[in-house]
């Protein structure tokens, strides 16, 4: 017995200490920086199409009414709370007044303004639009909540921010490379990990969904599984409303259309498990922005592509993110922070 | 064994990691997240498949509560295509002053309005018009929620034009893609105009009848899914 005893109390040390390790060491913020823009632009731009059809849905007698969300959720036909404060407002000038501000916060949470602030009431924000009009959301809504959920959590101002632009007003000095130097922080860690790990789930599920088939299905002899005919992709291509661009002509090819449909789910089959993998990493992450632009030019839906493609930057090192900007010549004191006089220092 | 046990419990903790309290609690809500989001994927991903434990699930307390305070009671499956009436472009509109006796061929006679306005832009617009067409059939079936969307829709577009008596015809269409084989069969007419009547399907139809009496809308179904079953079509019906 001694032996398993052994075993299985160094499983427990082992599995501490892997936890650790996972969740706890502290990590550079600048990815979820980069992620805070990108998130925080897609969702200014999200929150902004509601503008044209803000009253139109959610006035007092326009096509959703409060009463009809309220109806759906006493029946439990919804899977949203229902604690909107669009809910209580039911003029256009309210409607218009609450959107503005909505707006202004997302702004703010963009740029990095009050960041820690912001960023929660950016979270409230597309949640209350979320609750209010549960029949007009869909998987981009999930996407972008996740997203801005796990970044209220860690330092997402640190850089890139008007917060970091006025700490460094604040406090004078001269020493750029002390200014820019990566903090790093135990809750960025958990940040980028909660966004890693959620990333995997959607592409293991979404992989896992085209394999079983919808929910309710009562032809089931008719059926055929449109992902592993191969159909799928044509579905998409032959929709006559939601593609951006025309690919029709692809018919002459059906090979090639076929091929798409199943590399799509072979590919979300194998990221969740090599994505962790340092050497498929940046093979993963190129595929993926492929995968995913390429799927929004047919399914319309390019704001969940580019969702998908920013929740990705969370498997982007830190480091190849700083020298991109650097690249680019957007932070010349980071250079210097970075430059090896300044390690040396 | 026991001296590779004593190396890996003196081995140095990461730089900046929180004290041991600090760490216990963050766990402990890690844990309860992470347990809530896997609860969100067994209860939500293929649904017709109930087993005991999906059921236990639903029933923890504060669970549901918690995923839909945060939006994310779902199965977190994004799949844009699943091979049935569901994948199509769903649209809806109200047919004005339509007869008691009316039928679908003689839609092409009357003046409508319909839900997604013309050229609607950005994508992201069009986006919700359709799935909020699509949303209007979703329930069909179930006798409390069915009628409860599609008849807000209806009397919302009714007031929003300024309607405000007659009998008109609410209709939610979906509509088939173009074939890929044997596209170069079909009639010229077909194949050069993609919205071809050719390619629309009744999803759903209802009645909308004021009543000088009562001065309310009357809101009757007409046809739904019915024997078309919604679901289960794997092909369009053009493809035969």
């Amino acid at each position: 017995m001694e032996p398993v005893r052994e075993y299985f109390n160094e499983l427990v040390i082992r599995f501490g200490q892997g936890w650790n390790r996972f969740w706890y060491s502290a990590s550079d913020p600048f990815s979820l920086c980069v992620m805070r823009i990108a998130s925080g632009l897609i969702a200014l731009y999200w929150l902004l199409t509601y503008t044209a059809d803000l009253t139109l849905f959610f006035k007092d007698g326009g096509l959703l009414p409060t009463e009809l969300i309220a109806d759906f959720n006493a029946a439990g036909g919804l899977n949203v709370a229902s604690l909107s404060y669009l809910s209580y407002l039911q003029t256009s000038t309210e409607l218009y007044i609450a959107h503005a501000i909505g707006a202004l916060v997302v702004l703010f949470f963009t740029i990095g303004f009050y960041t820690r602030l912001t960023s929660i009431l950016a979270l409230f924000v597309t949640l209350a639009y979320v609750y209010r009009a549960p029949f007009v959301t869909s998987d981009v809504e999930t996407v972008l909540v996740m997203l801005q959920f796990y970044l209220c959590l860690a330092p997402c101002g640190a850089y890139l921010s008007v917060d970091r632009w006025a700490a460094n007003r604040r406090v004078p000095n001269n020493d750029p490379a002390e200014e820019n130097r990566p903090s790093k922080s135990c809750s960025a860690t958990i940040s980028l990990r909660l966004i890693q790990l959620h990333v995997c789930v959607i592409c293991l599920i979404s992989g896992l969904a085209k394999l079983t088939g919808p929910a309710q299905l009562l032809d089931v002899e008719n059926w055929i599984n449109p992902w592993l005919s191969g159909s799928a992709t044509w579905q998409m291509i032959g929709c006559q409303v939601s593609p951006m661009v025309d690919l029709t002509f692809l018919r002459a090819t059906p090979g090639l259309i076929q091929a798409w449909a199943h590399l799509i789910v072979a590919f979300e089959l194998v990221f969740p498990f090599l994505i962790w993998k340092n050497l498929a990493r940046p093979l993963l992450l190129g595929i993926a922005v492929f995968m995913w632009g390429t799927l929004s030019l047919i399914s319309g839906v390019a704001v969940f592509s580019l969702l998908m493609i920013v929740a990705n930057i969370a498997f982007v090192s830190p480091q190849f993110l700083r020298g991109m900007f650097q690249k680019n010549g957007t932070s010349a004191t980071e250079q210097a922070a970075n430059s090896p006089a300044a390690a040396a220092g | 064994m026991a001296d590779q046990l004593s190396d890996t419990t003196t081995q140095r903790e990461p730089v900046g990691m929180p004290s041991l309290g600090v760490r216990t609690c963050i766990s402990f809500l890690l844990f309860l997240h992470l347990f809530a989001v896997a609860a969100a994927v067994v209860m939500n991903f293929a649904p017709d498949f109930r087993s005991g434990i999906r059921v236990a699930l639903a029933d923890v307390p504060g669970l549901r509560p918690y995923l839909n305070l945060l939006a994310m009671n779902s199965s977190f499956g994004f799949n844009p295509v699943y091979g049935t009436q569901e994948d199509y472009s769903h649209s809806c509109e109200i047919l004005l002053n339509v007869p008691d006796e009316f039928t679908s061929e003689e839609a092409t006679e009357f003046n409508k309005l319909s839900l997604m306005p013309e050229k609607t832009w950005p994508g992201m617009r069009r986006w919700r018009y359709l799935r909020l067409s699509l949303m209007t059939g979703f329930y069909e079936g179930d006798d409390t929620l069915e009628s409860l969307l599609p008849s807000a829709l209806a009397l919302g577009l009714l007031r929003e034009h300024g309607v405000e008596t007659g009998t008109h015809r609410f209709r939610c269409r979906s509509q088939m893609p173009v074939r890929m084989r044997g596209f170069e069969n079909l009639p010229l007419e077909i194949r050069e105009n993609p919205f071809h009547e050719t390619y629309f399907d009744s999803v759903y139809e209802a009645q909308l009848s004021w009543n000088d009496e009562t001065k309310q809308w009357s809101y009757t179904k007409q046809s739904g899914s019915g024997e078309m079953t919604r679901f289960g079509r794997t092909e369009p019906k053009n493809n035969e």
